[in-house]
C-alpha cells in the first residue's frame, strides 16, 4: 500500500504523534494526580518543619463541620452538618446533630460510639481501623502526619492553602480509601477540609468552619456515659 | 406396644415440626388477583437510619434506596461518618454487587443482605404462586422463588401492606414488620431472622 519512503515517513510521523500523545498524556495526568488550582510545593522541607512546629503550638481545637457524602453512581450527596472537637494529645469528639444523631469520642485507646439507641464502647488498640482512622484526624489536626508510615504523603501549595495527599499503605486504610486529601489554611495550619476518595469511587468531602483554636476544653467532652 | 406408642409419638412430633407454618390458615375467597402486587412500594429515594444486630454484634449507619431512570432499584449502606460499606442493585430477578468491603464480602453475608432487601423492596420476590390464605387477621399473598416463599400480609381489604414473611416449606426464616403501607416503603422497618441473631432496624430520615 505504500512506497518505501512513504512508509517511513508515516511511520515516522505515527512514532511522532505517538510520543506527543504520551507526553500530553503525562502532562495530564500529572496534573490530574494534584488537586485542583496547586501547584508542587516550592520548598517542602520548610514546609514539614513549619507544619511540624504549628501541630506543636495547637493545643485545641474546636468547629462546626459540614460532611458531603457523594455517591456517585446515585448522583445523591447526603449532608450532615456536626460539631468537632480536638484536644492534645489523643482526645477527638465528632458529633453528627443533623439529619442524625451520632457521636464518636476518641479519647487515648478508647473509641466510644453513640447513637440515640445504644453507647458502644471499644479499644481503638484493638480496632485497626478506628486506630488508623483517627491517626489521620489526629495527625492532621497535630501536625504529625508527615511521619506516619501508614500513608505516603505528596504536599501541594496554592496561595492560600497547603494540600497534602495521603495515600493508605496500610491494607485496613486501603479497604477503604484510594486517597485522603487534607487541606491546611496556610495563615494558621488549621484544617480547612478533609476529602476522602473511597475505593467505591464514592468520597466524602468534611468543611470544618468557625474554627476556635487552643480555646479551654473540659475533660468532660470527651468522657461519655453510657 | 409402650415403644411402638413412644415411637409414634416422636413421629407426630416429628412431622408436626416439618410441617408448614402456614398450614393453619384458611383458603380466602373473593380476592381480587393481583391486588398485592398493587400495593408493591414506588419511590425516588428514601434514606433510613439502620441500626444491625449481628450474632451479639451491632452496627449503624445510614441505608440509602433509590429508583434508578432505568427502573433498577440501588441500596446502598454507608458508615455515618462516609465510607460506603456496600452498593447492590436490584432489577426484577437481576441482582448486582456493585461494591462490597472486604471485611463483608462473604457469600453468605452478601446473599442475605440480598434476599431481606429485595424482600422489603419488594423487588425479585418471586412469582405468585399457590393459593391466597387467610386468618383472622391477615390475607397472606405466596411469591414464590426457589425452595422459599415471601408471603405479603394485608389487612382483609387488601388495601394495606402490614406484613412480609419469608419462609422454606417446613419454617418461617425472615419476617419484616412495619406500619401499614401503601404503594410506599414504611417509615420504620424490623427484619429479624427467625433462626439466627441478625436483626436490621430502620428509621426512615428523608422521603422522596
Amino acid at each position: 500500500m505504500f512506497e518505501k519512503g512513504e512508509r517511513k515517513k508515516y511511520k515516522v510521523q505515527s512514532g511522532g504523534r505517538l510520543l506527543s500523545l504520551l507526553m500530553f498524556l503525562i502532562f495530564t495526568i500529572a496534573l490530574a494526580a494534584q488537586p485542583q488550582g496547586f501547584k508542587s510545593l516550592q520548598n517542602e522541607k520548610a514546609f514539614r518543619e513549619s507544619f511540624t512546629a504549628a501541630g506543636k503550638t495547637v493545643s485545641s481545637i474546636q468547629s462546626d463541620f459540614v460532611q458531603e457524602k457523594n455517591l456517585s453512581m446515585l448522583e445523591e450527596t447526603i449532608v450532615s452538618n456536626g460539631k468537632f472537637s480536638f484536644k492534645k494529645d489523643n482526645k477527638v469528639r465528632l458529633e453528627y446533630t443533623t439529619p442524625y444523631q451520632y457521636l464518636m469520642v476518641i479519647n487515648g485507646d478508647e473509641v466510644v460510639i453513640k447513637d440515640d439507641k445504644r453507647t458502644n464502647r471499644m479499644s481503638a488498640k484493638s480496632n485497626k481501623m478506628f486506630k488508623q482512622i483517627n491517626g489521620i484526624i489526629v495527625d492532621c489536626v497535630g501536625g504529625t502526619a508527615l511521619g506516619n508510615p501508614n500513608y505516603s504523603i505528596k504536599a501541594f501549595e496554592n496561595k492560600g492553602q497547603y494540600a497534602l495527599e495521603l495515600t493508605p499503605l496500610s491494607k485496613t486504610l486501603k479497604e477503604f480509601f484510594n486517597k485522603i486529601t487534607v487541606f491546611v489554611e496556610k495563615s494558621d495550619y488549621s484544617v480547612a477540609r478533609l476529602e476522602m476518595l473511597e475505593l467505591s469511587g464514592d468520597n466524602t468531602v468534611m468543611k470544618f468552619t468557625n474554627k476556635k483554636l487552643n480555646g479551654t476544653l473540659p475533660e468532660s467532652l470527651f468522657l461519655v456515659k453510657s | 406396644m409402650k415403644n411402638l406408642s413412644s415411637f409414634l409419638s416422636a413421629c407426630l412430633l416429628l412431622l408436626a415440626a416439618c410441617s408448614s407454618p402456614y398450614k393453619h390458615l384458611q383458603k380466602a375467597s373473593n380476592v381480587q388477583s393481583g391486588c398485592a402486587q398493587q400495593l408493591f412500594p414506588v419511590f425516588d429515594k428514601v434514606i433510613y437510619d439502620t441500626q444491625v444486630d449481628i450474632v451479639g454484634k451491632q452496627l449503624s449507619g445510614l441505608l440509602i434506596f433509590k429508583t434508578m431512570a432505568d427502573g433498577s432499584k440501588r441500596a446502598v449502606f454507608t458508615s455515618e461518618t462516609g465510607p460506603t460499606i456496600f452498593d447492590f442493585e436490584f432489577k426484577g430477578d437481576e441482582f448486582t454487587k456493585h461494591f462490597c468491603i472486604e471485611k463483608m464480602d462473604r457469600k453468605v453475608v452478601v446473599k442475605t443482605l440480598q434476599r431481606d432487601l429485595s424482600l422489603l423492596l419488594m423487588e425479585g420476590i418471586g412469582e405468585p404462586g399457590g393459593e391466597v390464605l387467610q386468618d383472622s387477621n391477615y390475607l397472606y399473598f405466596p411469591f414464590k422463588k426457589g425452595k422459599e416463599t415471601a408471603w405479603l400480609l394485608t389487612d382483609h381489604a387488601c388495601k394495606e401492606l402490614l406484613r412480609i414473611e419469608n419462609a422454606s416449606n417446613t419454617d418461617k426464616k425472615t419476617i419484616i414488620s412495619f406500619p401499614p403501607i401503601q404503594n410506599a416503603l414504611p417509615d420504620t422497618a424490623l427484619i429479624e431472622h427467625q433462626n439466627f441473631n441478625f436483626a436490621i432496624r430502620l428509621v426512615k430520615l428523608e422521603k422522596g
